[in-house]
C-alpha cells in the first residue's frame, strides 16, 4: 500500500542555497548556436548554477541548514535527526550525513541517514523524516536535499549538460501534536533503472580504464561510462503518465479536491514535459510555479528551491494547501499533500 | 551578383508560384502574403544561399517584417 | 524502429506512448484539424493501436532533442498499388513556427517513397488547416477532391522529389 499519513509533524522552515556561478545556455561554446537556441526553447532552461570544483552538495546543504536553523532560532542540540538526500555525496563512504552532523555542530545523539534518491528525493525524504518524527522520540529534524549533477554530466553531451543545475536545501520539520496531517504516496519501478544511470563506478560495473573512454553516441552527444546517461524519451513518457497519476491518486485516496489546493509544486526537468503534466491535470499556470528557466533541473532540490523562490511571500501571508510531486530516476515517483502555515522561509543563499 | 534591392525583390518574388509579381515591393510585409508559410521561409533561405551565397536564419526571418528588412540582413552578410 | 534525419527522429509508437498521443488528440489545438473530433477514451486509444500496429500502418512520434512534439504517419498501405496515406500533426502551436514541421515531413515522406517503396501518397486535409494546404503545394501535392470542408490530395513520387530538391539541399546544409 503506497499511501502514508504522517501525524504530528509540522513543516517549520526552509532554506535553499545555490552556487554563485551562473552559466547561460545560449553562451555554451561547445554546441551549435542555433541548436542550443532550439534546445532552450524546448526545455525552457536558460541558465543554471554551477558548483564547479570547489563546492559539493553537502556544502550547499550546509549553508542552507545554517540559514534555516538561524531563521528558526533553533538550538542545535535539540536537532535529533538529519536526513541527507542526494546522488552526489562527498564520498562513497562514509555517509555524508555523519560529516554534516559534525560540521553543523549537532549532538552525537542525532540520527544521521543518507538516502540515495534524485528527482523524487524530496518526497522520499519527507516520508522518511516524517516517520522518524511522528513517534515523538525526536522533536526536531532536518531534511537536507540537493545535488550537484553538473559534475556528473559530460560537457559535450547535449542531452544532459545544458539541463542540470546545482542546488542544496534544508527543510526543518518538528514534532507538533495537533499539526495537520501530511499525506503522501510513493512508488518504485526498477524496470526502468537504466533510463537515468551512471554505468561505471559502482560494484555491478566497477570503474576501469574503459570508463574514461569518450564515446560519440550521436552528433552532439558524447560521454564516457562515468557520465550521466539520460534516456529522454523514456523519462518523458514515464513523467507525463506517472506524475499526474500519483497526484490524482493522492487526491482521491485522501478525498481532497483539486480546487482546495493553492499550489502544485512539481519536480521540473523539461518545460514541455511539465506543461503536459499540468494540462493533463487541468491546472492553471498560476497554480504551478517553476524555477526551470533560471536554475534548470536541480534534481531533488527542485521542489524546495521552487518553494523558496516563488512561495516565500505567499507563505508569510496565509496558510497554503500544497501538493508536491517528484518523479524520475529509479524509476520512482510520489506525491505529498502538506498544509504550510506559520513557516519560516529564508531568503535564497548564494554560496 | 546583383546586390540591388530591386534584384532582391525580384529574386524573392520568383519563389512564389501564385502571387502576382506586382504584389512584391521592398515595403511588402511578406508574412501577410497569402502564399507565405514555413515552407516558403525555407525556400527563401535556399534562394539566399544559392544567389547571395550567405546563410539567412529562421530567427532573422522571424525578426523581419518587410522584404527590405530581409534585404538589409542579407546585404550586411554579403559585405561581411 | 527509429528513423533519423535533419535533426529529428521518428520513433515507431509503442503502447507506452498511447497516453501521450491520446492527450494530444483530445486537445483543442490538435482536434480542430482532425476529421474525427469526438473524445477518445483510453479503451478507444488502445483498440485503435491494436488495429494499426501492423505492417500496413506506420505511426511515429516526432522527437526533437529527446522531446516528443507530434505524430507522423503513413497508414493504409496498399502493397499492390504502392500507395498509402500520409499525415502529420504537431502537438502545440509553439512548434509550428519554424521548420520543424518541414523537417519531420521530409523525413516521413522520404521513408515512404524510399524505404516503403511507395509511388503515391494520399492526404486528407480539413479546410481549417490553411497552413497545411499551403505547405502541401510546395511538396507537389495536387488536390483531387474537395467536399464538405475536407480536401483529398495526392502526391506522386517524382513530383515530390523534384519539388523538394532545393529544400532538401538547404536542410542538408543547415542541419
Amino acid at each position: 500500500m503506497a499511501d502514508f499519513v504522517i501525524r504530528n509533524v509540522k513543516f517549520a522552515g526552509l532554506a535553499s542555497a545555490v552556487p554563485k556561478a551562473v552559466e547561460q545556455n545560449v553562451e555554451l561554446q561547445q554546441f551549435d548556436r542555433e541548436e542550443i537556441e532550439k534546445l532552450v526553447k524546448l526545455t525552457g532552461i536558460e541558465r543554471r548554477r554551477l558548483s564547479g570544483n570547489e563546492l559539493t552538495t553537502s556544502d550547499l546543504c550546509f549553508s542552507a541548514a545554517e540559514a534555516v536553523i538561524a531563521k528558526l532560532n533553533w538550538k542545535k542540540e535539540e536537532i535529533g535527526a538529519l536526513v541527507f538526500v542526494t546522488q552526489t555525496p562527498d564520498y562513497i563512504l562514509p555517509a555524508t550525513s555523519n560529516i554534516l552532523q559534525h560540521r553543523l555542530g549537532l549532538g552525537s545523539g542525532c540520527l544521521a541517514l543518507d538516502i540515495s534518491s534524485g528527482c523524487s528525493g524530496y518526497i522520499n525524504g519527507i516520508i522518511t523524516l516524517g516517520q522518524l518524527l511522528q513517534g515523538g522520540n525526536i522533536k526536531k529534524g532536518l531534511l537536507l536535499v540537493g545535488d550537484t549533477i553538473s559534475k556528473i554530466c559530460n560537457p559535450l553531451d547535449k542531452s544532459t549538460y545544458p539541463l542540470f543545475g546545482d542546488a542544496g536545501t534544508a527543510t526543518a520539520f518538528e514534532f507538533d501534536e495537533g499539526a495537520p496531517d501530511i499525506l503522501a504516496n510513493m512508488f518504485s519501478d526498477g524496470a526502468g533503472y537504466d533510463a537515468i544511470i551512471i554505468e561505471d563506478g559502482g560494484y555491478r560495473s566497477p570503474f576501469n580504464e574503459k570508463s574514461l573512454e569518450q564515446c560519440v553516441i550521436d552528433p552532439g552527444i558524447e560521454r564516457t561510462r562515468k557520465d550521466l546517461v539520460l534516456n529522454g524519451m523514456d523519462v518523458f513518457t514515464f513523467g507525463i503518465t506517472r506524475a499526474p497519476e500519483c497526484v490524482t491518486q493522492l487526491l482521491h485516496s485522501f478525498k481532497l479536491e483539486k480546487d482546495q489546493i493553492d499550489y502544485f509544486v512539481f519536480h521540473q526537468a523539461n518545460k514541455f514535459m511539465n506543461d503536459t503534466i499540468r494540462k493533463k491535470l487541468a491546472l492553471k499556470p498560476e497554480q504551478v510555479p517553476s524555477t526551470l528557466a533560471n536554475y534548470g533541473n536541480t534534481s531533488s532540490a527542485s521542489i524546495p528551491l521552487t518553494i523558496t523562490e516563488t512561495l516565500q511571500q505567499a507563505i508569510q501571508e496565509r496558510e497554503l494547501n500544497t501538493v508536491l510531486c517528484g518523479f524520475g530516476v529509479g524509476l520512482s515517483w510520489g506525491a505529498v499533500y502538506m498544509q504550510i502555515a506559520h513557516a519560516e522561509i529564508a531568503d535564497l543563499t548564494e554560496v | 551578383m546583383n546586390t540591388s534591392i530591386d534584384a532582391f525583390v525580384e529574386n524573392f518574388a520568383s519563389q512564389f508560384d501564385e502571387t502576382p509579381m506586382d504584389q512584391f515591393q521592398a515595403s511588402t510585409a511578406f508574412r501577410e502574403l497569402e502564399e507565405w508559410s514555413s515552407m516558403t521561409a525555407l525556400v527563401i533561405i535556399a534562394m539566399v544561399d544559392e544567389i547571395y551565397k550567405v546563410k539567412l536564419t529562421g530567427n532573422e526571418i522571424k525578426d523581419s517584417t518587410t522584404i527590405e528588412d530581409l534585404y538589409q540582413v542579407v546585404i550586411a552578410k554579403v559585405n561581411g | 524502429m527509429v528513423i533519423s534525419g535533419f535533426g529529428i527522429r521518428l520513433k515507431r509508437i509503442e503502447e507506452s506512448d498511447l497516453e501521450l498521443i491520446r492527450f494530444w488528440r483530445n486537445s483543442e489545438y490538435v482536434k480542430q484539424y482532425m476529421v474525427f473530433r469526438d473524445y477518445i477514451s483510453p479503451e478507444m486509444q488502445l483498440a485503435w493501436f491494436k488495429r494499426v500496429n501492423n505492417q500496413n500502418n506506420h505511426y511515429f512520434l516526432i522527437i526533437v532533442e529527446n522531446t516528443p512534439v507530434g505524430l507522423a504517419n503513413i497508414k493504409d498501405i496498399d502493397v499492390e498499388r504502392k500507395s498509402g496515406e500520409s499525415g502529420i500533426f504537431l502537438s502545440s502551436p509553439e512548434f509550428v513556427d519554424g521548420d520543424l514541421g518541414i523537417r519531420a515531413t521530409i523525413v516521413l515522406l522520404d521513408f515512404a517513397f524510399n524505404q516503403l517503396d511507395l509511388i503515391q501518397l494520399h492526404q486528407t486535409i480539413t479546410e481549417a488547416n490553411q497552413a497545411a494546404q499551403n505547405f502541401n503545394k510546395h511538396l507537389g501535392v495536387q488536390i483531387v477532391e474537395s467536399d464538405k470542408g475536407i480536401s483529398k490530395g495526392i502526391l506522386l513520387k517524382n513530383n515530390y522529389f523534384s519539388k523538394t530538391n532545393k529544400i532538401r539541399k538547404i536542410l542538408n546544409k543547415y542541419t
